[in-house]
């Protein structure tokens, strides 16, 4: 089911995020893409109960940060930081691919900042969302 | 003096001003002066006797500073104050510091004797007991069931949090064979702390802690022993669970802080030796030493290096072995580091990369040159088997080489060259040349889980370059297989080892023998020879996702011969709307047929091959042209297919035998 919302929201966001930037095609897609895309949606059904817990938020930076681990029982904090972790691996790829993949690795920052919004506005209601200013909030 | 012996004295003080004052009046107040030291200070102190007989004693002390912790109104109240020319008793008395705790306490003016409990909560007691007359005076301090958070607010502000936990246990400050002696022995038990992100806690802590240390001329010489006996902590990004244990002595001087001699036993990972100085006024640390004959690798990567070494080559190894090592640290920076490596083997659970049976004498400094032996027993290069090795790491600081080294693969040798690696500001840059003797080719696609293949596979590595997380070569690369050539130009190779590396390339492959290659792939025979061309090749996570691709005949006279089988095949790879065209059709009984060329295109973008062939048809393309008896046209129809769709095709070839449509 979660996997499902997350290839919703990625398509949502890959057409949305399209018209944001006009030039360039969110919707591409190469062997990297995909094994990148495959991966972070593996990870996502790990991810979601830090995501509900608050123990994990959305930065305004597209990527995702361990914002209260006092939400993780002590023994599993060490897991859910590295796969914090390799989520932001995969994510910083997956903005540098699009890059590439459409003959711009300039663009990078342009596409991480795009994706960032749309993360954060398809974050589903209980999430934490860092806003403009660096602070969090509540979806 | 310490902060703790001045409060007393000050209490004292303030017990000799209340005893020397007679009791004709229903009140008496004083006002104390100021009381300063270097961790303590208290400010505002006012005190009073007040009652019929003056029997209540209250204390105020306007701002309490302790450890810079400041403490407002703090209070102590006796109602039944004793007030006595040979001794102070409060029997029922509360200190009110921002929870009220009961208190008692007794001085004895001759002997200079004082005793002092307070009992926060039932069953929690904290004592003090002094007597001041002793030269050098002695105090022991009896804790029972004390809760922790009591003491939580002298730690630094910047310091986890303590939310739980109990102390039991004593400390006594007193004469040592002449010299001032402080001896601690405390438990800790359900000690809980944290930070605010909570990511550096622990819970369930219980340790057992001895402590001694005695002062000299010099500083304080210390012992202690901690043995950390349950619990866990989170540290990010390490975990630790209980079962360790250190013992440490060292010195205390107004100046520094030294480890003289320590001893770190962590659980199945080894015994570590430490020593260290630290500079109290610089707040940097001056000199450090960590020293093992052998720790258990396996261990050690599980708990303290894997967590460390997160999205990096080495972050998912399963490793085992022995090493043993020797790191000084000065002049803040690591300055030497010996290392040696037992029996060890690592391997990547990705299977891109693994060293078996390593055998390493590494005596790094960062001031002078130094040699490493290293001996590998074995290894693999994405599932390429590597043979036994030995080399010699020339070390220069933070610059290393290796001027010659052979390393078998398969049958084959790998001669690699002026291998170099230096760190530049704060990136790694390294480069090699290598030559690789043959190799035989059905043993490198059997290890490759590729079709069989004949023949054998060589070639030559010019400089290979690594920086800004690229990987290229300089000049081309020539290998030989197939009986042909294979020339790779502009070869770079991004993020390698990360999680999509991508390669780019031009690539020209001449002369390759039809029949060797045909045989590999269960394609059907071709006789003859053919030329290809793959420029612009980038793979992505090492599928392709860009190339112009031509395959044509060789130039040159040598036999041209292709079987049913390949040209139901090549037919197949046209898609449905595919025919063959035989000549004649009663040809299509004959097993092998004549053609003069063969040629294919493929341009790929964005997932899409662009077909094409010898030269266009009606309707298509041509990919095999007829030529001599029986000869053979096999046309392509389909322009535009996509690449996984291609794939497939050839999947499907490779498996089973596919009809062709005959056109007479």
């Amino acid at each position: 089911m979660q996997l499902r919302f997350l290839r919703v929201i990625f398509i949502c966001l890959m057409s949305v995020a399209g018209m944001v930037s006009a030039a360039a095609d969110l919707e591409i897609n190469t062997p990297a893409i995909t094994a990148l895309k495959n991966s972070m949606q593996q990870r996502h059904n790990q991810l979601a109960p830090y995501y509900v817990s608050g123990a994990v938020g959305l930065t305004r930076d597209g990527q995702i940060v361990l914002r209260d681990a006092n939400a993780v029982p002590l023994p599993q904090r060490q897991a859910v930081n590295a796969l914090v972790g390799a989520e932001n691996q995969d994510r910083s790829a997956l903005y540098r691919e699009i890059a590439r993949a459409n003959q711009h690795p300039e663009w990078e920052s342009e596409i991480r900042s795009t994706f960032a919004g749309r993360w954060i506005e398809k974050a589903q209601p209980g999430w934490w969302v860092q806003d403009s200013q660096g602070g969090w909030k509540k979806k | 003096m310490s902060s703790v012996a001045k409060v007393i004295c000050a209490t004292i003080l303030l017990a000799a001003l209340l005893a020397s004052r007679p009791g004709f009046c229903q009140q008496i107040d004083l006002s104390i002066a100021d009381i300063h030291s270097p961790s303590f200070s208290a400010k505002s102190i006012e005190a009073g006797l007040r009652g019929d007989d003056l029997s209540r004693l209250e204390l105020r002390i306007g701002e309490l500073t302790l450890q810079g912790k400041t403490l407002h109104n703090v209070v102590l109240t006796c109602d039944q104050f004793q007030l006595e020319t040979t001794a102070i008793r409060c029997a029922e008395g509360v200190l009110d510091v921002g929870q009220k705790w009961p208190i008692r306490f007794a001085y004895e003016m001759q002997a200079q004797k004082l005793e002092l409990v307070v009992q926060p909560e039932k069953g929690e007691s904290w004592k003090l007991a002094g007597e001041f007359k002793r030269e050098p005076f002695a105090l022991e301090v009896v804790i029972s069931h004390g809760k922790l958070q009591r003491i939580a607010a002298l730690l630094p502000e910047a310091a986890p949090k303590i939310s739980a936990g109990e102390i039991d246990g004593r400390l006594m400050l007193g004469d040592g064979s002449g010299h001032l002696k402080l001896a601690g022995d405390v438990q800790l038990r359900g000690v809980a702390f944290s930070d605010a992100a909570g990511l550096h806690a622990g819970e369930k802590i219980e340790a057992a802690i001895q402590l001694t240390a005695e002062q000299y001329s010099d500083g304080w010489r210390w012992k202690t022993g901690v043995d950390w006996l349950a619990g866990e902590v989170f540290w990010q990004p390490l975990y630790f669970s209980a079962g360790h244990r250190l013992t440490a002595a060292g010195k205390v001087t107004g100046r520094s802080i030294e480890i003289t001699s320590s001893q770190l036993t962590l659980a199945k990972i080894g015994e570590i030796d430490m020593t260290a100085s630290w500079d109290r006024d610089a707040h940097s640390l001056n000199v450090a030493r960590a020293r093992t004959d052998q720790v258990n690798l396996d261990e050690l990567y599980a708990q303290v290096l894997k967590p460390l070494l997160g999205q990096t080559a080495l972050a998912d190894l399963r490793i085992e072995g022995r090493a043993g090592f020797d790191l000084r640290f000065a002049d803040g920076a690591i300055q030497a580091l010996t290392l040696a490596l037992q029996d060890v083997s690592l391997e990547d659970k990705q299977r891109r990369f693994a060293i078996f049976d390593l055998d390493a004498n590494v005596p790094w400094q960062r001031s002078a040159p130094t040699r490493a032996d290293i001996r590998i027993g074995g290894g693999e290069v994405f599932r390429l088997p590597l043979g036994a090795a030995q080399v010699s790491l020339e070390m220069n600081g933070l610059s290393f080489a290796i001027p010659k080294a052979e390393i078998p693969i398969l049958d084959g040798k790998l001669a690699l060259s002026d291998f170099r690696a230096e760190k530049i500001g704060e990136e790694w840059r390294w480069q090699f040349g290598a030559g690789l003797t043959p190799v035989s080719m059905e043993k490198l696609t059997q290890d490759l889980g590729l079709p069989r293949m004949l023949g054998s596979f060589s070639g030559v590595i010019p400089a290979v370059r690594y920086r800004n997380s690229t990987l290229s070569a300089d000049g081309a690369l020539l290998f030989k297989i197939f009986d042909g050539t294979i020339v790779a130009k502009n070869l770079m190779m991004f993020d390698p080892l990360g999680s999509t590396p991508r390669l780019a390339a031009d690539v020209d492959m001449r002369n390759l023998d039809l029949d060797l290659l045909t045989r590999a792939f269960s394609f059907g025979n071709i006789t003859g020879r053919i030329d290809v061309s793959l420029s612009k090749l980038e793979l992505a996570d090492w599928r392709p996702v860009l190339f112009d691709a031509s395959i044509a005949s060789s130039p040159g006279n040598y036999p041209k011969k292709i079987s049913q089988t390949a040209v139901q095949n090549i037919s197949a790879l046209g898609g449905a709307g595919a025919a063959a065209a035989l000549q004649r059709s009663f040809l299509r009984f004959f097993e092998q047929f004549g053609y003069s060329r063969i040629g294919l295109s493929c341009v790929l973008r964005n997932s899409v091959c662009e077909m094409g062939g010898i030269e266009p048809a009606r309707q298509g393309y041509v990919i095999v042209e007829g030529g001599g008896i029986p000869a053979i046209t096999v046309l392509g129809y389909n322009r535009r297919v996509a690449w996984q769709e291609l794939l497939d095709r050839l999947k499907r070839i490779t498996q089973e035998n596919v009809k062709p449509v005959i056109r007479d």
